[in-house]
């Protein structure tokens, strides 16, 4: 096991290079001036010029791609912001929590709300929940995030005043978008975990514990959620890694200070090293969640686990019989 | 002799979009406490289904009892509330499934699937219920280290002990057994018939054996039920299904058996398929594949007769003693 992760943390290098050579190239081949950006418009020419060769933009492309590795793989720093002088790192991280936590509280509530009407959609198939739940999800599939979130602006913050419509001073104020976030990505979890369960539920196995006369309830929750799991934790995973970036609409419908908005104002400002670093760090994110994904298949199935474990034994002995 | 499970009229049906396929047509079946009754049938004559019509276990939707009783022990399981059939299945009546691949559930170890049906049934604490299904492994030749593992890290032959283990281990009254052996290769089919076997012996388990090879019946079965397109054609002693076959549809399960003394080129096929059971023909459902068929065949359907003491038959032609 600690050698199938040791692997596939290598595995991650790759393509973490290659994530820093496509936004590089992306943000270099980007029309407007960093050095423009910084000093204003009414800075003179010459002054343009001299902020241009102090930050090395008149380098050559190949020059500022390697310089720009070199500093991140073996000094681990990913520059300076241009317009607040702070290191990238420092911002990135000051950022990060406030993302994380949006993304942790909005899967969760989409996880609770998203399995359980799964299953019991899937344990009353036709029945009136089972459309009632279909259609919401067709309506949490369907609508964009940031509509979603404006609607629910107007409606608890304008005329019902329950809630405040922007900001992040307190718990109160994490309610709304992390509902608008929780429930649209409930819907694709609830559509995932209707159908892995109705096709479990048909399974032999789940008749051989029928006949150990074990009751219905036992059979959705010992029998058959763990079997159904596989997929709806894929889904799962990959919203959770997709909100750690992609949040950045609800964040800026709600005016979060989180990292997706950081990198948008980054990309606006033409801060070309926070948004080298803000992608970077999220593509790590990325990875890291989808990775943990995969351990926890192991967990929740054992043939897969013991796919990991043959996987290493079988390179043993491949070693093994080449010496 | 004391019964066990009396049958009467049982008819299920299958439902599929405006098809009704009569899977098990007005069944009648007697079963004493201790006896082994084998039922044997092609595939689709409705064996699996009647056993599942026992267990309560039809699924439904598509399936359903439309009449019939099935009486367990006194009481007529159809009637059972849910609570109280839940309490008779893996108790008192337990089954072992066709298919040892799948019937078995791939993220549970095999030892808590045993222990799982002793703790719905006995009113025993985890750590007793592990030592008994520890108990149970060993009965059935697995050695308890291997409690902990899951089924895919178990052979087809083991996963059926396995099934086995879970079928046994709260001494049921009666023991369903589907095709037990259908889907392990030889060697293993004969271990694990003697397993069953010595287990029905040593707990003096009344059992049915749902199996298509005649040879398996002989060896374990007092009572034979012959079934055809939904219904029991034939039903008697072993001795009187062997030494006096009546229905035209045994001789036929008979005849295509290949005769070790006898040099044989070819085997004696029943000619035809079985009916479709959405479109059962109105008079006896075995007559269009019939060698003695007559016009009274194709009008009605024969009831069932008593030709013998205990010897039933459906046929209006059967074969007399000595005619064969």
């Amino acid at each position: 096991m600690a050698k199938y992760i040791g692997k596939r943390l290598l595995m991650m290098i790759p393509v973490l290079l290659g994530v820093i050579i496509v936004i590089f190239s992306i943000m270099y081949m980007t029309p407007g001036d960093p050095a423009r950006m910084i000093l204003g418009e009414a800075a003179s020419a010459s002054a343009v010029e001299e902020l241009r060769e102090s930050l090395g933009l008149n380098d050559s492309y190949i020059t500022q791609l390697l310089r720009y590795i070199t500093n991140v793989v073996f000094k681990f720093d990913l520059g300076n912001s241009y317009s607040s002088h702070k290191p990238v790192v420092d911002e990135i991280l000051e950022r990060f929590p406030t993302t994380i936590l949006l993304a942790a509280i909005s899967v969760t509530i989409s996880v609770i709300v998203g399995v359980i009407m799964g299953i019991i959609s899937a344990t009353r198939q036709y029945s009136i929940f089972d459309k009632l739940a279909t259609s919401f999800s067709l309506l949490g599939v369907s609508m964009p995030t940031f509509w979603a979130g404006l609607m629910a602006v107007i409606v608890f913050s304008v005329h019902l005043r329950w809630l405040p419509a922007s900001g992040s001073y307190g718990w109160k104020y994490w309610i709304l978008p992390s509902f608008t976030l929780g429930l649209s990505s409930s819907a694709t979890i609830m559509r995932m975990t209707r159908s892995s369960m109705l096709e479990v539920i048909r399974q032999d196995y789940i008749r051989t514990a029928r006949a150990k006369g074990q009751s219905e309830n036992m059979i959705i929750i010992y029998h058959a959620l763990k079997n159904a799991m596989i997929p709806v934790v894929t889904v799962i995973g990959m919203r959770f890694g997709g909100l750690l970036g992609g949040s950045v609409l609800i964040e800026s419908v709600f005016a979060i200070p989180g990292l997706g908005k950081f990198i948008i104002d980054s990309i606006n400002m033409r801060d070309n090293l926070v948004v080298q670093g803000g992608v970077l760090f999220l593509a790590l994110s990325f990875s890291v969640c989808n990775l943990f994904v995969d351990i926890l298949y192991g967990f929740i199935d054992p043939r897969i686990k013991s796919q990991y474990k043959s996987s290493s034994k079988r390179r043993i002995k491949k070693d093994e019989a080449t010496n | 002799m004391e019964k066990i499970l009396e049958i009467k009229n049982l008819k299920i049906e299958y439902k599929s979009n405006e098809r009704t396929v009569e899977a098990v047509n007005n069944l009648n079946l007697l079963l004493n406490k201790g006896e082994s009754l084998g039922i044997v049938g092609e595939t689709g004559a409705g064996k699996t289904t009647t056993a599942l019509g026992i267990m309560g276990l039809i699924p439904d939707p598509p399936g359903k009892i439309v009449n019939g009783e099935i009486i367990f022990e006194g009481h007529d399981i159809l009637k059972l509330s849910k609570n109280k059939l839940r309490a008779v299945r893996g108790k008192k009546i337990s089954m072992i499934f066709q298919d040892p691949m799948t019937s078995l559930n791939p993220v549970i170890t095999v030892g808590d699937q045993i222990a799982e049906s002793i703790r719905i049934h006995e009113k025993l604490s985890r750590a007793d219920a592990v030592l008994k299904a520890k108990e149970m492994l060993e009965l059935v030749g697995i050695p308890e280290e291997r409690y902990a593992e899951y089924p895919h890290q178990f052979s087809g032959g083991m996963k059926q002990r396995v099934i086995i283990a879970i079928a046994l281990s709260c001494n049921p009254e009666l023991i369903l057994a589907d095709e037990p052996t259908t889907a392990l290769d030889v060697t293993i089919q004969a271990q694990v018939l003697d397993l069953i076997l010595k287990l029905k012996r040593e707990k003096n388990t009344s059992m049915i054996l749902i199996t298509h090879d005649l040879g398996v019946v002989v060896e374990i079965c007092e009572k034979v039920a012959i079934m055809y397109a939904g219904e029991i054609v034939e039903y008697g002693t072993t001795e009187q299904i062997y030494e006096n076959t009546s229905h035209p549809y045994t001789r036929g399960l008979f005849d295509s058996i290949p005769d070790i003394d006898a040099k044989e080129d070819r085997l004696i096929p029943i000619q035809g398929l079985m009916p479709d059971p959405a479109d059962l023909p109105k008079g006896c459902s075995f007559e269009p594949r019939c060698r003695y068929s007559t016009e009274k065949c194709k009008e009605s359907n024969p009831d069932t007769q008593e030709i013998g003491n205990g010897h039933f038959v459906k046929c209006y032609n059967y074969i007399k003693r000595g005619e064969q």
